[in-house]
C-alpha cells in the first residue's frame, strides 16, 4: 500500500508540473485566445539563466531564482511586445503558428553552443551541458520502496503553493479583477477605461514568470538538462489538462494535470508505458470532446487564416500577346524542374550521401504540399504530420519486404497513412476550431515510442524500419540501382503530386474544400457536407504525407523510430508556412528553405541550430512576409512582368515609319440609331498638317476617337503607319507614336506645370519606384536629365516662369499649351489635336499656329487637327478634309476647300445640297451649328 | 444658447468595404436626453461606437467638451466623463456583481468608489440582492441595470446608452426610464438608442433619426411621431426583428 502511495506521489510531482503548464496555458488563452506553444520553452531560458548563475557565477540560490524570474518575465515582455502586439488583431492561428516558432528558437538558443570549450566561458551562451542543475536543498524522501528525489520534494511544496498564489492573484487582486474582465469582455474592458493591450502584457509577464518557475521546477528531474523536454512531450499533457478546464478554470487545470500525473504514472508502473501514453491521449480526446462545443462557439471566422488570400492580377493586353508572360508559369515551373533534376550533378552535391539528403528534402517537400492541402486549403492544422511520414516509412519498409515494387509501395504507403490520419482526426473534425492541432499532436508524441518501436507497423520489437535498394524495382524499368536513382523516382513523385493537386485544385473536390473553409454554413447550403469534406482532405493530406513517407524511407534505407520526434511534425508545419499555403512550388521551395542549410551542411547540423534556423525563418515570415514564398514570387513575377512590359520596342506591332502616319478607309460607326461616320476615308501624309473641319456633328471628332483608340468603328479600316490599330485599346497608341490632345485639356490639376511634363516624360522614362524612394544615386543623374528636358518643353511652348504654378491655376489658354508640351515630350510621329483653341483668348490662339508649325518642324511629325477657327486652320493646315454628316464632302489645300461651294453651303446654311441628298439618310437628330470663326 | 458638449462632424465610417455612416452631422447638447432612432442597420449604433471611441471615424471629426477626439481610444475617453453602456453585451459573465461593479469604479479612489457602488446599489436594489451572483447568470433586465450601474459610478458627463429597452420586459423599461430622467436631472447629458418610438417620445428632449447612415431627420419626438413615413419605416423595422 505504502509503495502505490510513493506512486501515486511521483505522479503527483509530474502532475504539478502538468498543471502549471495547463494553468499556464489558460492564462495566455484567456487573454490572447490561443494555444501558446512556446509556454514551456519561454521559461527554460530563464531556467538556464538560473543554471549558468548558481553554477558558474557562484550566485546565491534564491537571488538566482529571482534574476532567472525577473529574466523570464522580460523575455516574456519582449515576446509580447515583438509578437502579440504586433499581431493583435491577427487570425489566431497566426498566433498558434508564431508561438510554434517561439518554442522552436527558444529551444535552439537554449542548446546553441559553438565549440566546448568555449560554452562555458561565454556569459551569453545558456548551454549547461551535462551538468547538474542546482536546488537548493538536498533532501529525498523515502515512501515505501520508492524515493523521491529532493527536486521532486521541491515540486510537491513550491508547485502548490504557486497555484495557490496565482488563484490568490487573479481572485481577490484589484490586478487580478482586470485581466479577468479584460479577457471575459474586452470591448466593455475598454469602456471601464482598462487598456487591453497593456493587460496582455501583464498576462505574458505573469506568463513568463510562471513558465520559468515550471521550467526550473521541471530542470532538475533528468541528471542532463535536455529542454526539449519541455517540448512536445511535457506539452501535450499540459494541453491536455488545459482542454479539461474548458481552456478557463485555473483550478480546474491545475487539478486535471495533478490527475494526469498519477493516473499516467500509476498505468505505467501497473500496466505499461504504451497503456499510459494512451491515458494522455484519451485525456485530450475526453477534452476536445467535453470542451470542443463551448470553445468553437468563441471562434471567429477567418481564425483559421495564414494570410489574406490575394488573386495573381491579370496580365495587360500587351503582354497577352507576348507567349512568355502567359506561359510565365509553366517557365517558372520547367526552371524549378531543371534545377531540381540537375541538383545531384552540382559540384558539392554529388555522391551517394548528398543524394540521399536530396532525396529526403524532396520527401519533406511532399510533406508540405500535404500540409499546404490541408491547413491551406481546408483549413485545418496537423501538427502530427511527421508520424504520418513515419507511418509510410514504416509502411514501405513493410511493403519491400513483399516485393511488392514501387508503385505498390507508394499506394500502401499513402493508403495506410490516409486511414491513420483519418481514424486521428474524425474526433477533432466535428468541431470548428482548430481542434486537430492537438490530437495530431497527441499522435505525434505517443506514435514514435509506442506504434513505431512496438512495431504496429513493420518489424515487430525493434522500431527499426529497413528498405533495402536493391528490393526497389519499377515495372518495365528494373532495379533502382542507386541514391541518385532514388532521388530521380522522388522527384517523379513529386511531379505526379503536383500534377494532381492542381488539377484538384481546379475541379470542383478543391473548391469543395476552400468552400467548407471559407463558410461552412453556405457550403451546407449548397450540398456540402462539411464533416466529409474535412475528412476527405484529411485522407487526402494522409495519402500524399505516406507517399511522402515512402520517399523518405526509401531514400534511408534504414532508420529508428527517433526520426520521427515530435518537433518534427512542428517544423514540417514550418516547410508550409514558409511556402506561404497557397501554392505548390512554396512548399517545394520552403522544404529546401528550411532543411537545405542544415542538411547540405554537416556543420550546421545539429538540433539546436536546425530548431533554432527553422523557428526564426518561421518567425520571419509570419511578421513580414504572411503569404510566404509564394508571395514573394508572385511579387518578382509583377516586377518581372512589368520590366518585360518597359522593355517591350516601343513599336511592338511592326509600325513602319515610311508607311503612312494615317490612313482611313471607308470607317462607318453608329452610335444607337445615330450614323455618327457613313463611310470616311482620308489619308495624311508624313509631316502634313491635316484639318478636319465641319460643323458639330459632322463627326470630326468621332473620327478622332477611332483614331486614338477611345471609339472602335463599325466597319472599315484605319491604319496607323502600316499598322491595323482599329479596335485596339487606346494604351497601344504611344506605342505607334501617337499622341492626342483633348478638347477639355484637364490634365492633372493637382500638379505642378513641370511635374505634368516629367509625368509625360516619365513613359518613356522610368525610374524605378524603390530606387526613386530611396534617392538612390543612380537614378539623380536621369532624373536632373528628365528635369532640364521638361524645362526646355516648356520654353518651347512659352510656359517659362510658370513651372511651378498648379495646373488647376492655368488659364484655359495656358492648359492648352501645356498640354501640347506633353504631347511633345512623347516624340510622337501623329499628333491627334481635338480643338486646341477652344475657349482660349485671341491673343492666345495666335501664338499656337507658329507654335504647331515648330512642333511639326522638331518632330517631323504629322499632325491632324480638329478646329473651328478658320483663319487659324487656313494659314495652318497643308491640307483640310471638310466633314458633314459623317461624310468627307470636300478635301485640298485651304483654299480649295474654302472655294467648294458645299462646304460654303454646309458652313453658310444655304443648302442645296440638302436637297440632293434628301433621298439618302437622314439624321434623326442634329444639333444646331455653331460657327466661331 | 445651449452648451454643446459633444459633436460629430462629416463622419464617414466603414467596416473594412461596407460603409456604415456617411457624412454624419451630430450635435449634442450640454443637460439633454437625445434619441437615436432608426431602422435596422441605420448606423445608430455605430454613431455611438465612433463617438465614445471604440471604432475611430474613418474621416470626419469628433469633439468632446471641445476636444478633438476622434482617435482618442474608448479607455481613455471614459477617464474624460464619456462613459458608454454598449448594447446587450455590457457586463463580463466570469465577474460577480460586486467585481463588475469594482471594474466599472476602478477609475475612482478607493473610498469614492465604496461609496458610489453603495449609492448604486442602493438605485438598483436587485443587484445588492445578488452582488455575489456572476454577472453572466443574471436575467436581461438586472444585466442592464448592472451595465447602468457600471456607468453611472463614473458621475459620467455625458452617457451613452445603446440599446436601452431591447429585449426588457415594461415594468423593468419603466424603471431604467426613470433612472435614465434622474441621471439627466443630476446633471448628465444621455444619448440613448432606441428602437421603440413610443419610449424614445416619452423620454427623450430631443430625437435625431437615421437612415442607411445618414441623418434624415432631427427634431423633437412629437414632430417625428407626426411624421407618417418615418414613423412608418421604424415600426417595419421593428416587425421585420420580430419576425427574424
Amino acid at each position: 500500500m505504502l509503495d502505490q502511495i510513493g506512486l501515486a506521489m511521483v505522479g503527483v510531482t509530474y502532475g504539478l508540473q502538468y498543471g502549471l503548464l495547463a494553468v499556464g496555458l489558460v492564462l495566455v488563452w484567456r487573454s490572447s485566445r490561443f494555444v501558446n506553444f512556446a509556454h514551456g520553452q519561454m521559461g527554460v531560458l530563464g531556467s538556464l539563466v538560473l543554471g549558468r548563475l548558481a553554477l558558474d557565477a557562484h550566485v546565491p540560490y534564491l537571488l538566482a531564482v529571482g534574476l532567472a524570474l525577473v529574466f523570464g518575465g522580460l523575455f516574456a515582455a519582449l515576446l509580447e511586445l515583438v509578437f502579440i502586439q504586433k499581431l493583435f488583431n491577427a487570425p489566431r492561428l497566426v498566433l498558434l503558428i508564431a508561438s510554434i516558432g517561439i518554442a522552436q528558437t527558444a529551444f535552439g538558443l537554449g542548446t546553441l553552443r559553438f565549440g566546448d570549450s568555449w560554452w562555458q566561458k561565454s556569459p551569453f551562451l545558456l548551454y549547461l551541458g551535462d551538468r547538474k542543475y542546482p536546488v537548493p536543498f538536498h533532501q529525498g524522501w523515502v515512501i515505501g520502496k520508492v524515493g523521491l528525489s529532493s527536486s521532486q520534494v521541491l515540486t510537491l511544496v513550491v508547485a502548490p503553493v504557486i497555484a495557490i498564489a496565482l488563484q490568490l492573484l487573479f481572485t481577490r487582486t484589484e490586478l487580478g479583477r482586470t485581466i479577468r474582465a479584460a479577457s471575459s469582455n474586452p470591448e466593455a474592458a475598454r469602456l471601464a477605461g482598462i487598456s487591453v493591450r497593456k493587460t496582455s502584457r501583464i498576462v505574458w509577464i505573469i506568463a513568463g514568470v510562471l513558465s520559468t518557475l515550471t521550467a526550473i521546477l521541471q530542470a532538475p528531474g533528468v541528471t542532463t538538462i535536455d529542454v526539449s523536454n519541455l517540448g512536445p512531450t511535457l506539452f501535450i499533457r499540459g494541453l491536455a489538462a488545459a482542454l479539461l478546464a474548458g481552456m478557463t478554470d485555473f483550478r480546474i487545470a491545475f487539478g486535471a494535470g495533478v490527475a494526469l500525473g498519477v493516473v499516467e504514472q500509476l498505468t505505467l508502473f501497473h500496466v505499461s508505458s504504451g497503456a499510459s501514453n494512451l491515458v494522455v491521449f484519451g485525456a485530450i480526446l475526453l477534452g476536445i470532446v467535453l470542451r470542443a462545443p463551448s470553445l468553437a462557439r468563441g471562434a471567429r471566422a477567418g481564425d483559421d487564416r495564414v494570410s489574406e488570400p490575394t488573386s495573381i492580377p491579370p496580365l495587360s493586353a500587351r503582354l497577352q500577346q507576348l507567349s512568355v508572360t502567359r506561359n510565365l508559369g509553366r517557365y517558372g515551373w520547367a526552371v524549378l524542374g531543371l534545377v531540381l533534376f540537375l541538383l545531384p550533378s552540382l559540384p558539392g552535391l554529388r555522391g551517394s550521401g548528398q543524394a540521399q539528403s536530396l532525396s529526403r528534402i524532396i520527401a519533406f517537400a511532399l510533406l508540405g504540399l500535404s500540409i499546404t492541402l490541408l491547413t491551406g486549403w481546408a483549413g485545418q492544422i496537423s501538427l502530427g504530420h511527421a508520424a504520418l511520414l513515419g507511418v509510410g516509412a514504416y509502411s514501405a519498409a513493410e511493403a519491400v519486404r513483399h516485393d511488392w515494387g514501387v508503385p505498390l509501395i507508394l499506394l500502401y504507403s499513402g493508403v495506410v497513412a490516409a486511414v491513420v490520419g483519418m481514424v486521428i482526426g474524425l474526433p477533432a473534425l466535428r468541431f470548428r476550431g482548430l481542434f486537430l492541432a492537438a490530437t495530431t499532436l497527441g499522435f505525434a508524441v505517443i506514435a514514435p515510442p509506442e506504434i513505431f518501436r512496438l512495431g504496429v507497423f513493420g518489424e515487430k520489437g525493434t522500431g527499426y524500419g529497413v528498405v533495402r535498394q536493391d528490393q526497389l524495382w519499377l515495372p518495365g524499368f528494373g532495379t533502382i540501382d542507386s541514391k541518385v536513382g532514388v532521388y530521380r523516382l522522388s522527384l517523379v513523385v513529386l511531379a505526379l503530386t503536383v500534377l494532381g493537386l492542381s488539377q484538384l485544385r481546379r475541379t470542383g473536390p478543391g473548391r469543395a474544400l476552400l468552400a467548407v473553409r471559407d463558410n461552412e454554413g453556405t457550403a451546407a447550403a449548397h450540398g456540402l457536407p462539411p464533416l466529409a469534406v474535412k475528412v476527405v482532405a484529411l485522407a487526402l493530406s494522409g495519402f500524399i504525407a505516406g507517399v511522402a513517407g515512402a520517399v523518405w524511407g526509401m531514400a534511408s534505407g534504414s532508420w529508428s523510430f527517433e526520426a520521427f520526434a515530435p518537433d518534427l511534425s512542428l517544423t514540417v508545419l514550418g516547410i508550409a508556412i514558409v511556402g506561404g499555403l497557397g501554392s505548390l512550388y512554396g512548399p517545394i521551395v520552403g522544404a529546401f528553405l528550411v532543411f537545405g542549410g542544415p542538411t547540405l551542411n554537416s556543420h550546421l547540423n545539429t538540433p539546436g541550430f536546425k530548431a533554432f534556423f527553422a523557428g526564426a525563418l518561421l518567425l520571419n515570415v509570419l511578421l513580414y512576409l504572411p503569404g510566404g514564398v509564394t508571395e514573394l514570387v508572385q511579387r518578382l513575377r509583377q516586377r518581372l512582368l512589368m520590366a518585360i512590359e518597359r522593355g517591350l520596342p516601343e513599336r511592338p506591332f511592326g509600325a513602319d515609319l515610311q508607311a503612312l502616319p494615317l490612313e482611313v478607309t471607308d470607317v462607318r460607326l453608329a452610335f444607337g440609331g445615330i450614323q455618327a461616320l457613313q463611310g470616311v476615308s482620308l489619308h495624311v501624309g508624313p509631316g502634313e498638317i491635316v484639318g478636319l473641319i465641319g460643323g458639330n456633328g459632322a463627326g470630326k471628332s468621332t473620327l478622332m476617337n477611332c483614331v486614338s483608340g477611345h471609339a472602335t468603328p463599325d466597319a472599315g479600316t484605319i491604319s496607323v503607319f502600316g499598322q491595323q490599330v482599329a479596335g485596339l485599346p487606346p494604351e497601344f497608341r504611344p506605342h505607334l507614336a501617337v499622341a492626342r490632345t483633348f478638347q477639355d485639356a484637364r490634365l492633372y490639376p493637382g500638379l505642378t506645370v513641370l511635374e505634368t511634363v516629367l509625368v509625360a516624360l516619365d513613359r518613356t522614362d522610368r525610374s524605378d519606384t524603390l530606387s526613386a524612394l530611396f534617392g538612390a544615386p543612380w537614378i539623380r543623374g536621369p532624373e536632373r536629365a528628365k528635369r532640364a528636358k521638361a524645362l526646355t518643353l516648356l520654353d518651347k511652348v512659352g510656359l517659362t516662369g510658370r513651372e511651378h504654378s498648379l495646373v488647376s491655376e492655368l488659364s484655359t489658354g495656358m492648359r492648352r499649351l501645356l498640354d501640347v508640351a506633353t504631347v511633345m515630350a512623347g516624340a510622337p510621329k501623329l499628333v491627334l489635336l481635338d480643338e486646341p483653341t477652344a475657349g482660349i483668348a485671341q491673343r492666345e490662339v495666335e501664338q499656337f499656329a507658329p507654335l504647331l508649325r515648330s512642333l511639326r518642324d522638331d518632330l517631323g511629325c504629322a499632325i491632324v487637327i480638329v478646329e473651328h477657327d478658320m483663319p487659324l486652320l487656313l494659314s495652318l493646315c497643308d491640307r483640310v478634309y471638310c466633314l458633314e454628316n459623317g461624310e468627307v464632302i470636300a478635301s485640298g489645300t485651304p483654299a480649295e476647300v474654302r472655294a467648294d461651294p458645299l462646304v460654303i453651303a454646309s458652313y453658310l446654311g444655304t443648302d442645296p445640297a440638302a436637297v440632293a441628298r434628301s433621298s439618302g439618310p437622314v439624321l434623326t437628330k442634329r444639333r444646331p451649328r455653331k460657327e466661331s470663326s | 444658447m445651449t452648451e454643446i458638449l459633444a459633436e460629430l462632424s462629416g463622419v464617414d465610417f466603414a467596416y473594412g468595404q461596407l460603409q456604415v455612416l456617411f457624412g454624419v452631422d451630430l450635435e449634442i447638447r450640454t443637460g439633454e436626453i437625445l434619441g437615436l432612432l432608426g431602422t435596422n442597420g441605420a448606423g445608430k449604433s455605430t454613431v455611438l461606437r465612433v463617438l465614445s471611441g471604440l471604432s475611430p471615424a474613418s474621416t470626419g471629426t469628433v469633439r468632446f467638451r471641445g476636444a478633438d477626439v476622434t482617435r482618442v481610444p474608448a479607455e481613455e475617453l471614459v477617464g474624460r466623463g464619456l462613459v458608454m453602456v454598449p448594447g446587450g453585451k455590457a457586463m463580463f459573465p466570469d465577474l460577480t456583481v460586486l467585481e463588475s461593479l469594482e471594474i466599472g469604479g476602478r477609475l475612482l479612489g478607493k473610498p469614492v468608489r465604496a461609496e458610489r457602488i453603495g449609492r448604486e446599489l442602493e438605485r438598483f436594489p436587485r443587484l445588492a440582492e445578488r452582488r455575489t451572483s456572476l454577472a453572466g447568470s443574471l436575467s436581461g433586465g438586472e444585466q442592464q441595470q448592472l451595465a447602468i450601474a457600471k456607468a453611472l459610478l463614473l458621475d459620467p458627463a455625458l452617457l451613452c446608452i445603446d440599446e436601452l429597452s431591447l429585449g426588457l420586459s415594461p415594468v423593468i423599461v419603466e424603471g431604467l426610464l426613470r433612472t435614465v430622467r434622474d441621471v439627466r436631472d443630476a446633471g448628465t447629458t444621455v444619448v440613448v438608442v432606441e428602437q421603440s418610438l413610443n419610449i424614445a417620445a416619452s423620454l427623450c428632449d430631443r430625437a435625431v433619426f437615421l437612415e442607411k447612415g445618414t441623418i434624415r431627420f432631427e427634431g423633437s419626438p412629437r414632430e417625428l411621431l407626426e411624421r407618417g413615413d418615418i414613423a412608418r419605416s421604424v415600426f417595419l423595422g421593428a416587425d421585420k426583428r420580430k419576425a427574424g
